[in-house]
Parts: C-alpha cells; sequence; structure tokens
C-alpha cells in the first residue's frame, strides 16, 4: 500500500543560465548530526520548469525518522539535499545543503512505530544503481548554483552547507 | 525536432547499392594521404594485431580490404596517416562483423560540448560500434536542439503527467519521436499510475511503444506490469531490467513471461545476466541498451569498468555476441528494437 503520510518541503531552483537542460535534486534524511550515506539512501527527483526560469518540487519527506535518543521514531531530523545542474552537455552540483525538518506529529516508541500500517521508511527509496555498488566515481563541478538556489521550504533551518560527495550513481535521466 | 541529412560514420562497412560489405573498411575522417593506414584487431584488440592500407577512393573517403574474420565477431581500430593518429578521441572504433547493432536506451542532453551533449554521444556510440540508438532527454525541449536524424537518433517523449500535453505527445510524435518514454522514480509517481492513462491512449491508438525505467518503488516491474496489462496493445519496455538489488529482475523476466507485451532492456546488467535472462524469456523479448551516454564519451570502454564494477559494455557484448551465436546477437542487439519501434525492420539502413 503506498504511503500516505509525508511531510511536504517545496523545494525550488532558478535557472540561472538559457543552456540549462534539466535540474535533478538530490535528497537524504537522517537523524540529527548524522550525514547522510548518499549511496543507499539518496532519493533523486527531477525539478520541473513551472515558470519561466523557475523549477519548483514538493518533497515528500518521511513524517518521522528512526534514531531519537534511545532509537525511537522522530519528528525532527535533517534534510541533505544538492542539485543536479545540467548544463550545456556537463553536469554540475551546487553546495550540499542541510537543514532541521520538524514535522510535527511527535516521537513515538518503536514498537508503536512498527505497528502503524501508514509508517514510512526512514528514507526516501534507494536509486537502484547506487545499491548495486556502481563504482562511478566522476566528480562533481565546482559549485555555481546561484544563492536563489538555496532552500525555500517550511518549517526548516539551514545549517552551514558543506560540499557534496562524488555521487557514486550519476542520477540517470 | 530538427531533421536533416543521415550523417556517413567516420569509420563503416562500405555500402555498395542497397548492401554492406564487410571486408571493405570505409573511412570518412579527417586524415588523409598517401600513408594512411588502419591499425586493427578483433573483438576487444585482442592479439595479433594488423595494419592495413587505405587508399582513397574520392576525396574524403578511404578504403581498405580485410582479409578474412576467421570467426571474430568485432572489429577494433584506429587509423593513422603516419604521423598522427584518428583514434575516435581515444576511445577507438568497433565495427561488428554481420550485424548493425543498435543501442535501445541513449540520453543526449542538446548539442553541447560535454559529457552528455552530441558530440560525447557519437564518439561513444563509434567507440561500440552502434549504428544508431533510441535517444530520450529528461527535458524534451533540450533535445529539441539535436538533429536526431544526422545523428542516427531515434527519440522518445518524455511523459512528465500532468506537465506535457496530450497534443504535445502527439506532434512530438508526428515529428518523429517512435515511442514514449517513463521514469516514475525520478518523476516522483507509482508506474501505474491512472494519471498516465491519456498518454497510454495515445500509444495504443498509433502503436508506439512505451520505454519505462524499472527500479525498485515506484518503478517496480510489479508497478509496470499493471500498466501493461490494462494497455495490452502497447509493448512496454522495461528499461534496465530492474536497477536494484533483489529480486527485481527475477520478477521484471517473469512478468515479461507472463505477459505478452512486456520486454526486458538490459542497462547496466553483466553480459552473464543479459544471457540468462535472454534464457529466461527468450531473444525476441530482449533489447540491448547501455544508457550511454550518461559515463560521457569513454561510457562503452571505461576503466575502471563501469557495468556493476566488473565489465565494460564493450568487453562484455563480445562475450555475449560470442555466446548468443550471430543470429540471436542480431536480434538482442538492434532488429528486436528495430521491429519494436517500427523503425526499418531488419539490421541495416538505419
Amino acid at each position: 500500500m503506498r504511503p500516505v503520510n509525508y511531510h511536504r518541503v517545496e523545494k525550488v531552483f532558478f535557472d540561472y543560465s538559457e543552456q540549462i537542460e534539466g535540474v535533478n535534486i538530490h535528497y537524504a534524511c537522517t537523524p540529527l548530526g548524522e550525514s547522510p550515506d548518499w549511496v543507499g539512501e539518496r532519493a533523486t527527483r527531477y525539478l520541473p520548469l513551472v515558470e519561466p526560469r523557475l523549477r519548483r518540487k514538493e518533497l515528500k519527506l518521511p513524517i518521522r525518522i528512526r534514531g531519537g535518543i534511545g532509537g525511537e521514531f522522530t519528528d525532527r531530523y535533517l534534510l541533505h539535499y544538492y542539485f543536479e545542474i545540467f548544463l550545456d552537455g556537463d553536469r554540475r552540483y551546487s553546495p550540499l545543503y542541510t537543514e532541521e525538518v520538524v514535522t510535527g506529529v511527535g516521537v513515538v516508541a518503536v514498537a508503536d512505530e512498527l505497528e502503524s500500517t501508514a509508517s514510512i521508511s526512514a528514507v526516501a527509496v534507494s536509486q537502484g544503481r547506487a545499491a548495486e555498488g556502481d563504482a562511478t566515481s566522476d566528480s562533481p563541478e565546482s559549485a555555481d548554483a546561484n544563492d536563489t538556489n538555496k532552500a525555500a521550504s517550511g518549517n526548516t533551518a539551514l545549517i552551514p552547507a558543506t560540499r557534496p560527495p562524488a555521487p557514486a550513481s550519476k542520477g540517470k535521466p | 525536432m530538427k531533421q536533416g541529412t543521415v550523417a556517413k560514420p567516420t569509420i563503416g562497412w562500405l555500402r555498395i547499392g542497397g548492401g554492406t560489405t564487410e571486408r571493405f573498411l570505409a573511412y570518412r575522417g579527417e586524415l588523409s594521404g598517401p600513408g594512411l593506414r588502419v591499425h586493427y584487431g578483433f573483438d576487444g584488440w585482442q592479439e595479433p594485431l594488423h595494419e592495413m592500407r587505405l587508399e582513397e577512393m574520392e576525396p574524403g573517403l578511404a578504403v581498405a580490404e580485410l582479409p578474412d574474420f576467421d570467426g571474430h565477431v568485432a572489429l577494433d581500430c584506429a587509423v593513422t596517416d603516419g604521423e598522427r593518429w584518428d583514434n575516435n578521441q581515444q576511445c577507438d572504433y568497433r565495427l561488428w562483423v554481420g550485424f548493425d547493432a543498435l543501442d535501445a536506451h541513449l540520453h543526449v542532453s542538446g548539442r553541447g560540448a560535454g559529457a552528455l551533449g552530441l558530440a560525447s554521444l557519437r564518439t561513444a556510440m563509434a567507440s561500440a560500434g552502434m549504428v544508431c540508438g533510441i535517444s530520450s532527454w529528461i527535458d524534451n525541449r533540450a533535445l529539441d536542439r539535436v538533429d536526431c536524424t544526422a545523428a542516427k537518433l531515434f527519440p522518445l517523449v518524455w511523459i512528465r503527467p500532468g506537465e506535457i500535453s496530450q497534443a504535445e505527445v502527439r506532434e512530438r510524435l508526428a515529428a518523429g519521436a517512435v515511442g514514449l518514454k517513463l521514469h516514475p522514480t525520478v518523476d516522483d509517481y507509482p508506474a501505474d499510475d491512472r494519471s498516465l492513462d491519456p498518454y497510454l491512449d495515445i500509444a495504443a491508438a498509433i502503436g508506439c511503444p512505451v520505454a519505462c525505467h524499472s527500479a525498485p518503488g515506484d518503478a517496480d516491474p510489479d508497478h509496470i506490469r499493471r500498466l501493461a496489462e490494462r494497455f495490452p496493445s502497447v509493448p512496454i519496455v522495461m528499461y534496465h531490467t530492474y536497477l536494484g538489488l533483489g529480486d527485481g529482475r527475477r520478477r521484471a523476466a517473469q512478468h515479461v513471461r507472463e505477459q505478452p507485451n512486456l520486454y526486458l532492456e538490459t542497462s547496466w546488467c553483466q553480459w552473464r545476466t543479459v544471457l540468462r535472462l535472454i534464457e529466461e524469456v527468450g531473444a525476441g523479448r530482449v533489447l540491448f541498451g547501455s544508457d550511454a551516454a550518461i559515463d560521457g564519451a569513454v561510457h562503452y570502454t571505461r576503466n575502471p569498468p563501469n557495468v556493476e564494477g566488473r565489465e565494460t559494455y564493450n568487453d562484455g557484448l563480445v562475450s555475449l555476441v560470442r555466446a548468443l551465436g550471430r543470429e540471436r546477437a542480431r536480434q538482442v542487439i538492434g532488429d528486436n528494437a528495430r521491429g519494436l519501434f517500427g523503425l526499418n525492420g531488419n539490421s541495416h539502413g538505419c
């Protein structure tokens, strides 16, 4: 059964060049203070153009993830994401952004959450090729995304960004 | 989309009339002169290597007559004029013996000079002996800037439910697109979502196939099968035959056995996996594809290897063709796609 309880966060991207041929957002969720396992936990979504040069996508995030104090399911976690920009035949990557998400549904014990049929995996569906242990290792290009392309989301707070790791798969179009 | 004149490959078999003469290698590259020679080996540059003089037949065309291929399946080569080399941007050239190879899963982002641009894809295709292919891009408008005819690419229409209109889909199919492309994962919908039905209705009415990314989650083969069951007259190709771990490939093959309008495509599968899939579902239900040139010009030859980290496409294809034999190889690496997508039904001329 397809989960229906999501925490929705909108992300926007402004096309800073007319030569942009597509933009993906890669993201993963972790407990507070942790870094994502990009190979196993990354999700990728395309950002469609909704207005001239403006792209927008609503991410469906879990309402809780496992990893609170004592291992319970918590509604407070980190969203890590970066943009993959296809520009003039090349891939470029934005800086990595990390922000805190509070969904407001509260904390539950592990047993209660596992019983809930509406529980959602702690992370979105991973991308298959990455999960296969692909050995590809193309380095991200220089991060030249416009600051406009930082997050525009709801109850989130930006945390100082770090550079994204080299993706193990390349966000196949 | 733009449509121009079909470009002749830099290296290919000499075509006389409507046929191909595989004893004669034709070179139309940038090198010329009396010292022009083709340096070649077989089946992935196996020793011994050979050289043969290329004779200029007309300006821009030099030809070499090659000896018997002695059971080899592929010829790998580069050209020299004695001083310089044309080695296809260091990826070398490949020609298949006995069939014209087609890649059923390509991507090109436009005319840009980067790894995903047209020049990169051309180099990659020449390195693997792919004479043509079926291509798509996440933004149809970017592909509009590519002269697909000249590049020997057959485009698909990327379907993003609710974003692309049915009128635009019809227009693109009328303008030369050969099918529809679905990517449920990056576009965030289940592969059997009802929002797809208007587009599948168009495919059914026009008689064109649908290529669908298959992977864990929304693009799971179970979803794709349900879509195929709703539209039994529409051929649906499962790109990647499930890009993930677990039993997805087994389920994909089972669905193909049970649902007559489903097909498998093999990008990112090792050649032994491809062989197993062919044995499970039959050579007529499997299409070779590579996802080129996601890894750029070296897509088919990359080192370290990019197919599950263990083999290159070019190495795997030689083993696969040997294992299949020429007739089944011709089906899988070309004619199945030609028949399904209504190209020209045989292994030559496109």
